[in-house]
């Protein structure tokens, strides 16, 4: 048993030489072309010829960040996403920003999915993680993920989370048989973690944050 | 806990003199269409109990994948067996009607008071973002628009809305309140969410975000912070619908796009096309809708101004004006730091997404642009990986890139009119996306430079569509 997802697609239109037209020009060319080469170009157009890449920058000047002046952790971005049922992590990757070489170091990235969105308890508040749990509650709705990282100078910083992700997140999210037709709409919050014991003003933020989904 | 909303349910709003968009969505209550509720994941619109005129599609549910030994059964010379072919069309299905995203957008944090506030005294008043909506997917029935929102306590009124615009229709929401509550953010954010059913739509067709009066229905509109315009899932299709639309070699038919499974049995050998007018009928569906499926259905990503085009809505690509520098960060770019695969630039997933041995593909690029005089002209670059996977160190100018002319901003190409927006394979502007195994995604530099000393290039906001094979 072997499930081939990551063969690149073969069969194209006729115009850039795939003889599609053959399928229907004759009963051998469909004995042939159909069900041996769709067995696998299905398996990738369902997997890696995804269309879920989604990709989000702040509408003001394509940055946004927050003022820190302690350590802990800090939301930088939150937006409704839209998941497909069946994948089995999100995969990201985020650029994140920084203004100063002095105050505290960013050291790890978090991203949340969750059915609720973050609501803060006050302006510039650290970020609670149990808020996403519908009611407080423990019980589940969210599921986070962390990427260690140690930017401490001034610039861009790209954090990688192409190859592990989010795993797990349609059962966290009890997402599983949510209603036929739905679409399964999430949100994904991205926060900062800062260490250390300065108290010196930095502008932790975000430039970009893409996700997709990987079925493997 | 975030309070129950008190509303009216959504209303479809269409501006005066526009054309009705597709409705199959809404015409047999399969579409996805919400009806009363406008919220996604609590109400669809699908009747289990009124299937007479669907076809089951699965487009929510999770894919069908293919174990190889399965493969055996199609060999040259050997009969397909039609359980197989069934369940490939089942797979395609699903594929075609699964849903995809569109566009998202944040304005803010979730821990300051970041965020815009769309009044008539805005200097950004007008649509609150504008995309170019790429609808050309044979399972695109319905939309879904998302928001999170609030208002800031001194704004907050009656007959408030928001909504979604696809060229020529308007969907709407009211937020209408009979008391004026205080909705602060980021302690009490707001979601809203709107079914729309403009559909399969074979042009390009601008789409709009607005918060307020854009439609004027609304006297004021709330903050938005957040949201998403996506394809909705479908489960369900209408097989008796006779709205238009237009497969991918720009045929017009008739009826909806699915691949009749229910007529194929499900033993012995397939039926070659000329056995019955079913079978052909199924295969010549099956054909069309994998061409459709694997052309259109990649990735579609965008950025836009708050108010693109008005006001401060616009990028202005001032420093070095006339060398290709990185929209979001002018410090990159010819004459400046040169680009990097860990540099500044957008990251999109492509791996695996070419035809055959190919490890690129073409991604379209719509700019919603002007000039800041009417001296010099302008022109869009792009730096990103080439066919090895290598990031460029530099930006060089795209295949057919739009020549930016004017102070008036306008899409480049023209995406204003359905008759003239239908997107050329041939000439519209693409660069080619590295698509190979050694990387999951590509990175790429969106640059504009003006081709004089005077004038400057203003980029308001931008789509990339990602198509195929290099053809």
């Amino acid at each position: 048993m072997a499930v081939t997802l990551k063969e690149q697609v073969s069969l194209w239109p006729p115009a850039t030489g795939g003889g599609f037209d053959d399928w229907l020009n004759d009963g051998e060319g469909m004995h042939s072309i159909v069900p041996l080469d769709l067995v696998r170009h299905l398996n990738n157009a369902a997997t890696y010829v995804q269309p879920w890449a989604q990709y989000i920058q702040s509408a003001v000047g394509g940055t946004y960040s927050v003022s820190v002046t302690a350590a802990g952790e800090y939301a930088l971005m939150q937006c409704p996403i839209i998941v497909p049922l069946g994948a089995v992590r999100m995969l990201w990757a985020a650029g994140l920003i920084r203004d100063t070489a002095s105050g505290n170091a960013m050291t790890a990235c978090s991203v949340y999915l969750s059915t609720t969105p973050y609501v803060a308890s006050a302006q510039g508040a650290a970020f609670v993680p149990t808020k996403l749990n519908v009611g407080g509650s423990a019980a589940g709705q969210q599921i986070a993920r962390t990427v260690t990282i140690n930017f401490t100078t001034a610039g861009y910083f790209l954090v990688d989370d192409s190859i592990l992700g989010v795993t797990n997140y349609l059962a966290a999210l009890n997402l599983v048989g949510n209603g036929a037709g739905a679409a399964y709409t999430s949100n994904v919050i991205v926060t900062v973690t800062m260490i250390g014991g300065s108290s010196a003003a930095v502008l932790p933020g975000i430039a970009d944050f893409s996700c997709w989904f990987g079925y493997e | 806990m975030i309070p129950r909303l008190r509303r009216f349910g959504p209303a479809l709003i269409r501006t005066p003199g526009s054309t009705p968009g597709s409705a199959r969505g809404r015409t047999s209550g399969v579409g996805g269409d919400t009806g009363s509720g406008g919220r996604s994941g609590t109400s669809t619109g699908i009747t289990p109990g009124s299937q007479g005129a669907t076809i089951a599609v699965g487009g929510s549910a999770a894919p069908i994948l293919f174990d190889d030994t399965l493969r055996t059964q199609g060999r040259n010379g050997a009969p397909a067996l039609a359980s197989l072919i069934k369940r490939e069309t089942d797979a395609l299905n699903r594929l075609a009607f699964s849903g995809k995203p569109y566009f998202n957008f944040f304005t803010g944090g979730v821990s300051t008071t970041s965020g815009h506030v769309l009044l008539p005294s805005d200097p950004n008043y007008g649509p609150a973002f504008r995309q170019v909506y790429c609808g050309r997917n044979f399972g695109n029935v319905a939309e879904g628009a998302q928001i999170h929102w609030a208002s800031p306590p001194l704004n907050q009124q009656a007959n408030q809305g928001w909504g979604v615009k696809y060229f020529d229709t308007t969907f709407a929401n009211y937020l209408n309140y009979t008391t004026m509550p205080q909705i602060p953010y980021p302690t009490n954010i707001q979601t809203d969410t709107i079914i729309s059913a403009r559909g399969f739509v074979a042009p390009n067709a601008e789409m709009q975000f607005f918060s307020g009066p854009e439609n004027g229905a609304f006297s004021n509109g709330p903050i938005l912070y957040a949201g998403m315009v996506y394809q909705q899932p479908q489960d369900l299709i209408d097989q008796t619908s006779t709205g238009a639309y237009i497969d991918s070699t720009g045929t017009v038919a008739g009826k909806s796009p699915y691949v009749g499974t229910q007529r194929l049995h499900q033993g012995g050998e397939v039926v070659a096309i000329t056995a019955t007018a079913d079978s052909s009928d199924t295969l010549q569906k099956m054909r069309v809708n994998y061409v459709d499926t694997l052309t259109y259905r990649r990735g579609q990503v965008g950025w836009s101004a708050i108010g693109p085009g008005t006001g401060t809505g616009y990028v202005a690509f001032t420093t070095s004006k006339s060398n290709f520098r990185y929209i979001f960060d002018q410090s990159y770019g010819s004459g400046g730091t040169s680009f990097a695969a860990s540099l500044p630039a957008i990251t999109l997933p492509l791996r695996y997404s070419a035809a055959g041995l190919y490890t690129q593909v073409r991604i379209y690029v719509f700019v919603y642009a002007a000039m800041n005089g009417a001296t010099d002209t302008g022109t869009i670059g792009v730096a990103n990986r080439d066919s090895a996977g290598s990031m460029s160190s530099s930006a060089t100018a795209i295949t057919n890139a739009p020549t930016i002319s004017g102070a008036t901003f306008k899409w480049y190409p023209d995406v204003a009119s359905s008759s003239t927006a239908s997107l050329n394979f041939t000439s519209a502007p693409y660069f080619l996306g590295y698509a190979g195994a050694g990387a999951a995604y590509d990175r790429i530099a969106l640059c504009a430079k003006s081709n004089g000393t005077t004038d400057s290039v203003r980029i308001g906001a931008f789509t990339l569509i990602a198509f195929g094979a290099p053809f």
